[in-house]
């Protein structure tokens, strides 16, 4: 029995902090409305709680709070090397929340922030201002769900609703939202939009219950994708972290004839494949507190500061599956995280 | 553990008779009463004693990750805040000199109303709605938090008196703590169970003494024997007997002489591919 079942830990949200200088606004209020047995605690910035010193953020994840604030730093980034751009130059990544409400053991989130408390940026606008500067000089790709899942708490935040209904204004910006969550439905109503991608991350099941707790089951993601695709949407399949272990050729294959036995291969905008990567920092931070975690305590090799299984293994893993998916779909529609196939 | 700081005696007084605590007399600046899981800690009024108390106590006496702290301690406020007797839970302490705010986090179920407290350097005389006045709080988190997680420190507050310039007696303290004394341990407990559910999964000592011997035998390099462990705790977590594997190792390469790093490196490379 879990912690949390034992209920030794307040139920998630049982908190919200709130910037002192955005509390009266509309979004703000909007937000603390779907929480009314919360206590609310009024604070001047959102670093006061979510930078403090020496936080647990594996405890925290039993009891997650919800900190709502205006994103006053950097609002738009060049993407990372270690994240796939898709054929992008002008790749970039935002994020209007930080953190998730699931718990992948693999998340390098867990090793990037010092809190597991989810961040709410309610100056959404500050965001297109930024983005409305930057496509007067060229187009832009930008990810808008790499630091969290926006689709997962699109009913306490819409903020995906807020970037696609942006993005059908702005032809030459093309978004991406990727997401574990089966809440479709609750952008369904939604005029699909030529310029935004909905991405599902799919892994096999057997890894999923092991190590993406948390997250709805593969079959209900698979759902989900069909009706976005039913109701016009461009979907993307990330299968990415690609996962080592014993019964992988088995895991992915199952996983990957479950795929195309109910979404027509023709309907799938692209494929992302990648194995397991993380930067050592993070990964360190993660091991020493996940000291129970097979995926995190694999002996990863290490190239420039990122950990990554060896040569032979990634080679293998992504060609295995690179090889299954081919056999379904267009070439030109999967990409590969690095050259190894 | 479970550590309990207190500023007075009186506070602490419930705590020491039922807990059947004894005096450790080593400590002489401030008062410590002990005995098996428990610790009580009198720090003194105002917030550099309780600060310099607590920093003091546990520089010497590290603190354990599954450790708690809590402070229990009387407060004020206004009358429409709270009625003598009345407790809380304390998410937020400010301090008024500085106006910086600080947060422990409050992630276990319990059954406490919460309110912000403001610690002040002198007597509170006039205090808003809506918050308590101590002259701790902010000197003991600081302090705290040096040694233990914000997880782990845990404040409660019992009002004694309404800012209406009446002295409280130690009698009327204690007897208000004592009022209050189960449900502070059924916090307390419930705040142990959850770290203690934290279990750290590591090599065994006898593994680990397997583990440097074929290090010194090989000659690892410091980055060797990171991977080594690396690769054993891996093959442990897989559900793997690991001494039965480093016997293994250790019959092989017990006669033998490593003269360079390229041969301890071979011996590593062999047991990577035992091993994955």
């Amino acid at each position: 029995m879990s912690i949390y079942q034992k209920k030794l830990y307040n139920p998630p949200f049982s908190h919200i902090y709130c910037e002192k200088e955005i509390y009266d606004t509309k979004k703000a209020q909007q937000i603390i409305k779907k929480f009314k047995n919360s206590r609310i605690i009024l604070i001047e910035h959102y670093k006061d709680i979510f930078c403090r010193k020496r936080q647990n953020s594996f405890i925290q994840k039993n009891s997650q709070n919800l900190i709502i604030a205006k994103n006053k730093g950097c609002l738009i980034y060049k993407g990372a090397p270690v994240c796939q751009d898709f054929g992008n130059s002008d790749f970039y990544y935002t994020t209007t929340a930080i953190n998730c409400i699931y718990d992948c053991e693999y998340c390098f989130l867990q090793g990037m922030y010092p809190s597991s408390n989810i961040v709410l940026f309610t100056n959404f606008y500050d965001y297109k201002e930024n983005i409305l500067k930057m496509l007067k000089k060229n187009s832009i790709y930008l990810c808008v769900s790499f630091d969290t899942d926006l689709l997962a708490i699109e009913n306490l935040f819409g903020s995906c609703r807020e970037w696609i209904e942006f993005a059908k204004e702005e032809k030459n910006l093309k978004i991406e939202i990727r997401t574990k969550s089966t809440n479709f439905n609750l952008i369904s109503d939604i005029t699909p939009c030529t310029n935004v991608i909905l991405a599902w991350t799919l892994s096999p099941d057997n890894l999923r219950q092991a190590y993406e707790h948390k997250t709805p089951c593969i079959d209900k993601r698979i759902e989900n994708i069909k009706k976005a695709i039913k109701s016009g949407w461009k979907v993307r399949i990330c299968l990415d972290p690609l996962i080592y272990t014993d019964k992988y050729k088995t895991y992915y294959t199952e996983l990957i004839e479950n795929i195309f036995k109910h979404i027509s291969a023709d309907k799938i905008n692209d494929i992302s494949i990648g194995a397991f990567r993380m930067s050592a920092e993070y990964l360190k931070k993660i091991r020493r507190n996940r000291t129970d975690s097979l995926i995190i305590n694999y002996p990863f090799e290490t190239t420039n500061g990122i950990y990554h299984y060896n040569t032979e293994i990634e080679k293998e893993l992504t060609s295995f599956v690179y090889y299954k998916i081919i056999k379904y779909i267009d070439k030109d529609k999967i990409f590969v995280w690095k050259e190894n196939v | 553990m479970f550590y309990i700081v207190c500023a007075l005696y009186c506070e602490a007084n419930i705590f020491i008779e039922k807990l059947n605590l004894k005096k450790d007399i080593h400590y002489k600046n401030y008062q410590v009463f002990k005995r098996e899981n428990f610790v009580v800690i009198i720090t003194g009024c105002g917030i550099i004693s309780a600060a310099a108390s607590i920093s003091s106590y546990f520089s010497l006496n590290p603190p354990k990750e599954n450790d708690i702290l809590i402070n229990v301690g009387v407060c004020g406020c206004s009358i429409k805040t709270g009625k003598i007797g009345d407790m809380f839970l304390c998410g937020k302490i400010t301090d008024i000199t500085t106006n910086k705010s600080y947060y422990p986090d409050i992630l276990y179920v319990n059954s406490f109303e919460e309110k912000e407290i403001i610690t002040f350097p002198t007597i509170c005389k006039d205090l808003k709605d809506g918050v308590l006045a101590d002259m701790e709080s902010s000197g003991i988190y600081q302090s705290a938090i040096l040694f233990f997680d914000t997880h782990q420190i845990i404040f409660v507050k019992i009002v004694s008196d309404n800012l209406n310039n009446i002295p409280v007696k130690q009698p009327e303290v204690k007897l208000l703590i004592k009022k209050n004394y189960d449900k502070i341990m059924q916090l307390a407990e419930n705040a142990s169970n959850c770290v203690l559910e934290i279990k750290k999964f590591d090599l065994t000592n006898d593994e680990l003494n397997m583990y440097n011997l074929i290090c010194g035998i090989l000659k690892f390099t410091v980055s060797m024997k990171y991977k080594f462990k690396n690769l054993l705790y891996y093959y442990k977590l897989k559900g793997n007997n690991i001494l039965t594997l480093l016997l293994e190792i250790e019959n092989k390469i017990k006669d033998t002489e490593i003269k360079s790093k390229t041969e301890g490196k071979k011996y590593l490379e062999y047991i990577s591919k035992k091993i994955i």
